[in-house]
């Protein structure tokens, strides 16, 4: 019996030597062939499987069937901005003329690529309300701690913030954990400031905390809750007057693009997620873009190199800051994500990223005004006119009082070919739902309907639900065993 | 062209399903002073065609260096791209998914990059592989910082003749931590073991050395780690390239605790620096102090086979500060364009792509060591790896400054390679020429003729 849900084979187990050639052969080699020590060589073929091109094709194929995408599934998992990525932003990045570009050609070779990386930054800048950008970090996180590293040499600047015990980072109780674990790696040691029961920073606590060995604090606002904070004016106040910092992580910003800047609301420094705000896609997990903007008197610690505008109109790239941290990453950052953001904002233009920001917003408000009454919302009230941002949280307790868990209920939306949530975070036992400004109302509707329909199964059958996915190319695997013994590798 | 659906009509309609009267009243937390009160100052919005036209006005400015005679190496190489590699990794249920949180929705980017982890360790010889690092250089110093954390020792010696980049970036995230960057110098052009000994203390976390090294030069990983491993929990770092993987020893047989590496090479095209792929491969005893994602084998309830996301408790996302490391988003697309590459193009195709490399750059290098004025910048390799023999680049002493040749090179879209001054390596009439298969022989003997003519 052949059973149809298997796993297509491993490439590994598909080896099939071709008699002659290998599976892509090259031209003959047109120059004499020299000897070489033996010593240098490895004493085998490289253990991988030969495969004829078009099984390599049907491989991929198959495994490019047995995943959900944007492209084939709505996919509103919070925090991560999952929008549609537009055709032609896949065009420009493949095109030759940005593609054959090596990263070490002469500044003139690359006016074109400089261009659009400078206008990249001037737009960035714009966005945010600041007055320099850095496109080196090649994802959010690595915005964080290039950041971090950049407060970090700001106070150790004698003629900077000239505090070199300023060495502690705040961050609410609700950050994403990249931001803690990017704090680690620049040595920074990071505070957790509490929330309050409305999903706010606690102010009083905040005030406690504060104090001269504080270099900054790292709020997301729209929070990971999905709330704005309206306090963030007071919050900069409270640390601008202590001496410090304060940090955007950007990850939320489709919700604002447009509507409000973080600059003008307090922020000294921050990174975008290129990558969820600005439609370059998720690819499997990256590449991503973490571009940071900063205000003037941060700009002499950015990354090198910079890309700069000359006299002459004619850009180049400028290494000499003796105050720079340095470099973060290898030659320039992530640049074919980020001609994928400068098409996307070139296309939008500005009343497009006004729209951008407002319509995410809408969606959301629209799927939890529609979802609240079988799935509790802690935060969100349409009754009390509480509303989210571009993403909201649900802890469906009624529902898992009937006997299932979350991940049931998650699993369950893959039957229905929607790519669940992001789960338990920032809250024990919530779903972040996240739609973008991107999907039709019949998307959002049809959503709404299949969460309809999961609740109801939860109360006719529970166990039923607690089975699923049933319709998935695959049924539950069993993660606990995975990680009791790990198998990393094929054999 | 903001590729928003939502019609004026629908957005009344679900205005009224909310129960709020505008847009604005979403806003409401934000204080008015906050908001901005006017238009983002940016182009206007764009069609697509017009976007297009835009789009290649710039492409147009740029004179790619696959659009010549390309001798430019340095970290990335100019290698041949099968084009199933393009078509594969273009579809949007690749490109448009993101981290495989959800197994049963992601078996497709699991697997493959389940396979990718088994590739890598392939390539490595060494047991355990994560689903990408950002590039090369951060696959390096997150293997530094997992010798520091797994050691609890605070020195790093690092080969001078790592890549400028790569010992940049090991400096930077190194300032702020008690730890201590020290350099082993060179001598003719590798990293003699004497030097090892000489530097090493019981102290030291790690040494880091790469071969091919930045010179191109092929170093003695097999006797350097000997000596890295004379003082007790010192881990070997090699900074590997993948292509030389196919041909010369391998990291892992060579004694290396860890391998880091640029991916570049594995069917990734220039992109003037990135998006590129951080390999990294370890010892099995350091698997749950790996950073990155790492896919694991499972099965479902009825036992087939499946992959998921593993060993997560080491995350950032579970551990806060106390995690491996910070990264998150990784190189996820470029790791499925590397596995294609490596499916197709099967263990002889690689290799036969690095013995091309190989016999190409000697040709060359041996041409023009035969014009006057020119000379190879270190000396050859007097006997069973001592030193001297490269891979498929070296540094060639001009007669005059490189940016001659590089200047002359233009009229006749040749690029001859990189001005060792201008990468950091080396004086300003030494220069450093990368080949690979892509070089026809009438290519090489363009760049002997440039050279000749050229000075
Ligand atoms: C709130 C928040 N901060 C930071 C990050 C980290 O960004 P990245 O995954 O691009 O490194 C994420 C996304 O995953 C996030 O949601």
């Amino acid at each position: 019996m052949i059973d149809p849900k298997a796993s297509p084979k491993l490439i590994f187990e598909q080896h099939n030597p071709a008699p002659k050639t290998p599976s892509l052969d090259l031209p003959q080699l047109d120059v004499p062939e020299i000897a070489i020590d033996s010593d240098l060589l490895a004493d085998d073929l490289l253990n991988l499987p030969e495969v004829g091109q078009l099984d390599v094709v049907r491989h991929y194929t198959a495994l490019a069937k047995r995943n959900f995408s944007v492209d084939a599934n709505f996919y509103p998992l919070g925090s991560c901005t999952m929008k549609f990525n537009p055709s032609i932003n896949e065009a420009a990045a493949s095109m030759e003329g940005f593609t054959g570009v090596h990263p070490l050609q002469d500044d003139d070779d690359a006016q074109g690529m400089l261009k659009m990386l400078h206008e990249t930054q001037t737009w960035l800048a714009e966005i945010a309300g600041l007055d320099q950008v850095s496109l080196q970090p090649a994802a959010g996180a690595h915005g964080e701690f290039t950041a971090l590293k950049v407060i970090r040499a700001y106070f150790n600047d004698p003629k900077g913030g000239n505090a070199p015990q300023r060495r502690k980072v705040l961050a609410p109780d609700t950050a994403h954990g990249t931001n803690p674990a990017s704090c680690a790696m620049c040595g920074a040691g990071v505070i957790s400031v509490p929330s309050t029961q409305d999903g706010y920073v606690d102010m009083d606590a905040l005030r406690e905390m504060v104090d001269g060995e504080t270099a900054a604090m790292m709020i997301t606002n729209p929070n990971t809750a999905g709330l704005f904070d309206g306090q963030i004016g007071e919050i900069a106040k409270i640390l601008h007057d202590a001496g410090a910092l304060l940090y955007l992580d950007g990850a939320n910003m489709n919700a604002i693009v447009g509507v409000a800047r973080p600059g003008d609301f307090g922020v000294d420094i921050m990174h975008y997620n290129t990558h969820k705000t600005f439609s370059t896609p998720h690819g499997c997990g990256g590449p991503g873009s973490g571009p940071i903007a900063v205000k003037d008197f941060l700009a002499p610690y950015l990354p090198v190199p910079q890309v700069v505008q000359n006299d002459d109109k004619t850009y180049s790239l400028k290494s000499n800051l003796p105050k720079s941290i340095g470099k973060v990453r290898s030659f320039f950052g992530q640049v074919g994500v980020l001609l994928r953001c400068w098409t996307y904002i070139a296309a939008a233009g500005p009343d497009g990223i006004r729209n951008i920001g407002e319509t995410a917003v809408l969606n959301a408000n629209y799927l939890a005004a529609c979802m609240e009454d079988r799935f509790a919302m802690p935060y969100f009230s349409k009754a009390e006119k509480k509303y989210c941002a571009h993403e909201f949280i649900t802890v469906p307790k009624d529902l898992l009082a009937k006997g299932v868990t979350l991940i049931d209920i998650a699993k369950r939306m893959i039957d229905y070919g929607i790519h669940p949530p992001t789960m338990h975070w920032p809250v024990h036992d919530c779903l972040m739902i996240e739609p973008t400004e991107t999907e039709s109302k019949a998307t959002l509707d049809h959503f709404i309907k299949v969460m309809d329909t999961i609740a109801d199964g939860i109360e006719e059958d529970a166990a039923f639900v607690k089975a699923a996915p049933y319709h998935a190319c695959i049924d539950r695997l069993d993660e606990v065993a995975a990680a009791r013994s790990p198998v990393l590798t094929a054999s | 062209m903001d590729y928003v659906q939502i019609t004026q009509a629908d957005r009344l309609e679900m205005l009224e399903k909310i129960g709020a009267p505008d847009v604005e009243s979403f806003y409401a937390n934000l204080p008015a002073e906050y908001r901005l009160q006017r238009d983002l100052c940016l182009p206007p919005a764009r069609s697509e065609l017009q976007l297009q036209r835009d789009l290649e006005a710039m492409a147009k400015l740029n004179n790619t260096a696959t659009s010549q005679s390309c001798f430019l190496g340095g970290g990335a190489y100019d290698h041949f791209i099968p084009q199933v590699v393009n078509n594969m990794a273009a579809k949007g249920e690749f490109v448009t998914a993101y981290t495989p949180y959800q197994a049963e929705a992601s078996q497709g980017s699991l697997q493959a990059f389940f396979e990718f982890q088994t590739q890598v360790t392939r390539l490595t010889d060494l047991d355990v592989s994560n689903a990408s690092m950002y590039d090369g250089a951060t696959a390096v110093i997150e293997g530094v910082l997992l010798a520091l954390n797994s050691t609890g020792k605070r020195r790093v010696l690092v080969g001078e003749t790592l890549h400028p980049d790569y010992k940049t970036v090991i400096k930077s995230y190194l300032h702020d931590l008690a730890a201590q960057y020290v350099e082993l110098p060179a001598t003719d052009g590798i990293i003699s073991t004497d030097t090892i000994t000489d530097l090493i203390d019981n102290d030291t976390a790690a040494v880091v050395i790469q071969s091919p090294n930045v010179f191109g030069q092929i170093e003695n990983w097999t006797k350097q780690f000997e000596v890295a491993h004379s003082e007790n929990k010192t881990m070997a770092i090699a900074v590997f390239n993948p292509i030389a993987c196919s041909f010369l020893k391998r990291p892992g047989a060579c004694g290396a605790d860890i391998a880091a590496g640029e991916g570049q090479p594995l069917g990734i095209p220039f992109q003037f620096g990135g998006p590129y792929l951080g390999l990294f491969a370890a010892r099995k005893k350091f698997m749950r102090k790996m950073p990155g994602r790492l896919i694991g084998q499972t099965a479902d309830k009825q036992g087939r086979r499946g992959f998921c996301l593993t060993l997560q408790t080491r995350e950032q996302h579970i551990r806060g500060a106390k995690a491996t490391s910070n990264i998150c988003t990784n190189q996820g697309l470029l790791a499925v364009r590397a596995t294609i590459y490596m499916s197709a193009m099967g263990p002889r195709g690689m290799q036969n792509v690095a013995k091309q490399c190989y016999h190409k750059a000697h040709y060359l290098a041996d041409q023009i060591i035969k014009l006057d004025g020119y000379s190879r910048a270190f000396s050859e390799a007097p006997g069973a790896s001592g030193g001297g023999a490269f891979f498929h680049e070296f540094v060639i002493n001009c007669p005059s400054t490189a940016q001659t040749m590089i200047d002359a090179g233009k009229k006749r879209s040749i690029l001859p390679g990189l001005c060792c001054e201008k990468l950091g390596i080396g004086t300003a009439n030494q220069l450093l020429i990368a080949v690979t298969e892509k070089r026809t022989v009438e290519e090489l003997d363009a760049l002997v003729s440039l050279l000749k003519e050229g000075k």
